[in-house]
């Protein structure tokens, strides 16, 4: 990977050390997905690009941040696209895949699994804004900052992605059992 | 419990937000929690659900690319025709022997008989004995278990002390719950069926000869995955007691981590998760019997069972199952009994044309287990031989046709060795196979067919096992090498255009889109108009819109689409990729 020099000097030494901020970003608004790494060259690749629209204010960690915010976004716009593509034409009934953990926690995994499958459904405005401040418990105003939207758009998104949650896990089988499991 | 009943006051709706979001919780929100059942379980369970993913979440960073493989969207596979077929046999194939017809005659075990009903998604009654047992499906939804009645998921069965039940949770999935069992059909779909027991004894009966692949049970701490024909699992209080893998294998998995395999045979002890021999438990072994009849100008009369049984009908002794005789409509005198000849039922069948019918006998005496019977039958005494079938591809066909997969495996087995040369024996026995979800036996015999065929029967077989390959055990290289063959031998072969096809939906799995774009062109540019071309038309387009980001190129493809299928599924489909593009 080659340096350029922008306003800002971006380096070797300083793409090596935003490298894992980055991954981090991506992994926790995207999950433990197959395609992780190729997501977060795709990143760094656009940071590259658009590092000389940085304008000096804020930290370059931020920037690079949002630009982390802005790729998770496009892939999970485009990847349910993807998704679309693949069951096109498929007319067979797959069996779900049984997950693989070194803790063999089956049925926390399997719960995991559909929890995630949930997130994956729902729309990425929708997930970024509640993974961002329900699951890394950052403040409206920040996450509202990350999103370019409104602290009361926030709330809203969070509020839909709730609903949503809920729903779709009291509909789903191993979830019901657990959302039973939490009344007790 | 009902969506309704989960639903929080929408005038509190605010302040549940206050609280979640960090908030006090304030001695109203608390008084109304402790009156409001649906607000206070609205609380717990997004609280629960939040942390549970909040907890996750701290650990994604540590787990391996992909350690949560992705949810794929399940395409419904005919669900829809196979609950209609349900439905239609729920209301006219029930065929219950009056046990008040068997006086004078030797009864197995209680003596109970039902007959179950191929194909349901969800479960049905099957048999029942002793007192009544009772389904509860919600809180308001309470009723008691009868013969026929359906058991959809989420059903908590509670079989009394003095009583039994088995529920046919698919054509060849059979639960047997002992007096005192509690147990719920927690998934019940054609991919997967999962079971949870809280108290009891409960078996699990497969008709197929491997078991029955996506069968799991649940156990306080501990998820069984099935892999034989025949298991028990008991519960205490909900947790976990003793699994016992009758015949054929099982995992046993706790949450803690521990693992253990058992074989055909063996049994475990929850309490010090030791393995030891299934004799040593002093439980009769279970056993069920299934008795399938098709016919049509002849009727087909086939036993199976768990384990090796002699099968004489009309005191003719025709062999060990599994079995299947031909025979004229009537009545016929079935005996049953075991190779040291202990007789465990003495049943009238009654066969007559237009009828389907399966009877499952639960039988109260011990076997030993044995291995898998032979696929010939095994022998026969007295210089009796058994009646062939006329048209074995023919009623396999049929048994197929008719939903009725076990029925067409026992002749497949059945008739394996004298026919495995025959094409079309093998094309039905890789329908069979998959119907079942046996996929890997599925494609070789479609590849064995392929071999063994000739012309377009050659050509069928060789896409089978290719798409079977691709869509069903995801192996892209396998479908790939299986399609160079069908080029090789079938260089332009009358369905070259679905071997195109499919080979450009396999690079687009593989991620090689150049090439399928270059391969969909080709195949759009032999055929423009062919059946396959809107098919080409909208995944040409959508690759370019996702995997190209070429719009421009893609709206005459999805543009096509449209005009093509105006207003069908396809045409739909087209929308969801143009709009991804925007106004052009």
């Amino acid at each position: 990977m080659s340096s350029r020099t922008t306003a800002v000097e971006l380096d070797d030494e300083r793409i090596r050390a935003l490298y894992p901020r980055v991954r981090s970003r991506l992994v926790r608004y995207l999950g433990p997905r197959q395609d992780i790494d190729d997501v977060v060259q795709a990143a760094m690749e656009t940071l590259l690009k658009v590092m000389s629209n940085y304008s000096g204010r804020g930290s370059v960690e931020s920037f690079a941040e949002g630009v982390a915010v802005n790729v998770a976004r496009r892939y999970l716009a485009i990847g349910r696209l993807r998704r679309r593509v693949s069951d096109l034409f498929s007319e067979t009934v797959l069996p779900e895949d049984l997950v693989t953990d070194s803790r063999n926690d089956v049925q926390g995994n399997r719960r995991l699994q559909r929890l995630m499958g949930i997130l994956d459904d729902m729309g990425s405005r929708r997930r970024l804004a509640f993974v961002m401040h329900v699951l890394e418990g950052r403040p409206m105003k920040e996450v509202a900052d990350a999103l370019g939207i409104t602290p009361q758009a926030v709330k809203s998104r969070v509020f839909q992605a709730r609903k949503e949650l809920l729903q779709k896990a009291s509909a789903d089988p191993y979830l019901r059992e657990f959302l039973e499991e939490l009344d007790r | 419990m009902s969506e309704a009943t989960n639903r929080p006051c929408p005038d509190r709706i605010d302040e549940i937000e206050r609280y979640l979001e960090g908030g006090e919780m304030t001695p109203r929100l608390e008084a109304h929690i402790a009156s409001c059942p649906a607000c206070g379980r609205h609380v717990k369970r997004l609280t629960g659900l939040e942390a549970f993913l909040r907890q996750a979440h701290d650990g994604f960073e540590d787990m391996e690319p992909g350690a949560l493989m992705q949810r794929r969207r399940l395409v419904p596979h005919k669900i829809a025709a196979w609950a209609v077929l349900a439905v239609l046999l729920g209301a006219g194939v029930f065929w219950v022997l009056d046990p008040s017809r068997r006086d004078g005659k030797g009864r197995a075990g209680e003596g109970l008989v039902a007959v179950a009903v191929p194909g349901v998604e969800d479960g049905r009654v099957i048999l029942t004995t002793g007192s009544p047992s009772t389904v509860r499906c919600g809180p308001d939804a309470t009723s008691t278990a009868s013969l026929g009645s359906r058991v959809v998921r989420g059903c908590e069965v509670d079989v009394p002390g003095d009583g039994g039940l088995a529920i046919s949770i698919a054509s060849d999935l059979t639960l047997l719950g002992s007096g005192g069992a509690r147990f719920t059909l927690v998934e019940s779909t054609s991919a997967s069926r999962v079971v949870k027991v809280t108290s009891g004894r409960l078996g699990l009966y497969s008709a197929s000869a491997g078991g029955r692949a996506g069968l799991v049970v649940m156990a306080g701490k501990s998820t069984i995955e099935a892999q034989g024909r025949l298991m028990t699992v008991s519960a205490i209080d909900g947790e976990l007691d003793r699994v016992t893998a009758v015949e054929g294998g099982l995992t046993v998995r706790t949450t803690a981590g521990r693992v253990k395999a058992l074989a055909g045979g063996q049994m475990l002890d929850a309490g010090t998760f030791t393995v030891r021999p299934a004799s040593d438990e002093g439980d009769d072994a279970l056993l069920v019997i299934d008795l399938l009849g098709t016919s049509r100008f002849r009727s087909t009369l086939t036993v199976l069972a768990p384990h090796p049984v002699r099968v004489r009908v009309a005191g003719h002794l025709l062999g060990l199952t599994p079995l299947s005789v031909m025979l004229g409509e009537g009545d016929y005198d079935v005996s049953l009994s075991t190779p040291d000849g202990t007789v465990l039922l003495v049943e009238t069948v009654h066969l007559a044309y237009g009828q389907e019918k399966r009877v499952v006998y639960e039988v109260d005496h011990a076997l030993p287990v044995l291995a898998s019977p032979g696929q010939d039958g095994g022998p026969v005494e007295g210089g009796q031989k058994p009646a062939r079938a006329v048209d074995i591809v023919a009623l396999i066909k049929e048994a197929l046709a008719e939903g009725d997969a076990v029925e067409a495996l026992a002749l497949v087995e059945k008739h394996w060795v004298v026919k495995k040369g025959d094409p079309e024996f093998l094309e039905a026995a890789g329908d069979t196979y998959r119907k079942l979800g046996r996929f890997e036996d599925a494609v070789s015999a479609y590849l064995s067919a392929a071999e063994a065929a000739t012309g377009t029967s050659a050509e069928k077989s060789y896409l089978a096992a290719a798409r079977l390959r691709f869509e069903s055990l995801r192996d892209e290289a396998g479908a790939e090498q299986i399609l160079s063959s069908y080029w090789a031998r079938f260089p332009a072969g009358f369905y070259r255009g679905e071997a195109q096809f499919l080979g450009a939906r396999i690079l687009v799995k593989q991620k090689r889109y150049v090439e399928a774009r270059s391969a969909l062109e080709s195949l759009l540019a032999t055929s423009p108009k062919g059946y396959l071309a809107t098919k080409a038309h909208l995944l040409l387009g959508s690759i370019l819109v996702t995997y190209m980001s070429d719009c421009k190129a893609a709206r005459p493809h999805l543009a096509a689409v449209k005009q093509a299928a105006p207003g069908g599924k396809y045409a739909a489909e087209a929308d969801h990729f143009l709009e991804a593009c925007g106004a052009p």
